[in-house]
């Protein structure tokens, strides 16, 4: 199942009005020497962008798929996608945007894959062994009483139930913890759809963990 | 000061939460919650969902993660460079002059047979 990674097309990056810190444009620079160094297809640099963006890539794949095996085959296929396609990148957005982009791509791609295929979800993030419920339910540290295990299967598989848009949004800004600049990138919708579609997805979520049916709508 | 209705209020948590409430709206807002005891319970509901899921550690991925993608892409390049065509970089022989040479040895060929 081939993903046009062209058509992960870069928005500029949208001027705001601050001036970057020393941080953020150590950064910047960090990353033009990186995109330099993967435009001479240099294998230690595509290694390091690897270890630099695999965790983020992985989780987006998990939580929207709510499978882990097959997050790992499509954040696996995100990376061998971007190996191939790194000269179209044309610089103009963050790495970390495209590379979302990218992987939201293929993610959609394989839930209408695994839609058409009915797949049986053997291995979802929401399911926490018995055993390791009982544990946490019997010696709870401060950490865990606030928000453990439990917790969080409850969560991530409310955030499952949503539509898959909202499902997306959700993770990119509160999970992630994305700007809404980048989101825009990411999704191509206008901020203001961005804002009330996250609004719809949060009170949804609100509702599931309530105990309530969620509204329907996307 | 006109006051906010209970929808718009409840339309206003996202916004809230996400500190993006311009000055004078935030103090309508906030005149309403201070009145209203069910949009202060669906604010709290909504302040502690947000904060769950904002909550929810990163899933990792797995430490053979890099060597699997790697792995991945020299399969790839493997596969490609084996499906590139057979004379690709060596000689190139237009298809127009490659028919008459086949027509030509078949006809030698059949020639060949007949005597």
């Amino acid at each position: 199942m081939a993903v046009d990674v062209a058509t992960a097309d870069e928005h500029p990056v949208p001027v705001t009005g601050s001036e970057p810190t020393e941080a953020e444009k150590a950064s910047a620079l960090r990353e033009r020497l990186l995109l330099a160094r993967l435009k001479r297809r240099d294998a230690r640099a595509f290694a390091e962008l690897v270890r630099l963006h695999q965790d983020r890539v992985f989780d987006l794949c998990a939580r929207m798929l709510n499978d882990r095996e097959e997050a790992l085959d499509v954040a696996q296929e995100v990376f061998v996608a971007l190996h191939g396609s790194l000269s179209q990148f044309r610089g103009e957005s963050r790495l970390s945007t495209w590379i979302f982009k990218v992987a939201k791509n293929h993610c959609l791609n394989r839930l209408k894959y695994l839609g058409r295929r009915q797949r049986g979800k053997t291995d979802e993030l929401g399911d926490v062994p018995e055993g390791e419920l009982a544990a946490h339910q019997s010696l709870p540290s401060p950490q865990e009483a606030l928000l453990g295990k439990e917790q969080q299967a409850r969560v991530q598989a409310a955030i499952a139930q949503l539509p898959e848009e909202q499902r997306l949004l959700v993770i990119l800004r509160d999970i992630e913890g994305l700007t809404y600049d980048e989101i825009v990138q990411i999704t191509d919708q206008p901020e203001g759809t961005v804002k009330s579609r996250l609004h719809r997805a949060r009170t949804a979520l609100a509702e599931i963990l309530g105990g309530k049916e969620p509204e329907d709508g996307s | 000061m006109n006051q906010l209705a209970h929808t718009e209020v409840q339309g206003l948590y996202s916004a809230y939460v996400d500190h993006e409430l311009p000055a004078p709206e935030l103090e309508r807002f906030v005149q309403h919650l201070e009145e209203c005891e069910g949009c202060m319970e669906g604010l709290e509901k909504f302040e502690a969902t947000v904060e769950a899921v904002r909550g929810i550690p990163l899933e990792r991925a797995p430490k053979s993660f890099a060597r699997q993608v790697m792995r991945r892409v020299k399969h790839r390049n493997r596969r490609e460079a084996a499906s590139r065509p057979f004379l690709d970089g060596a000689v190139h022989i237009p298809a127009g002059a490659i028919i008459p040479i086949i027509v030509a040895a078949a006809i030698a060929l059949l020639i060949h047979a007949l005597q």
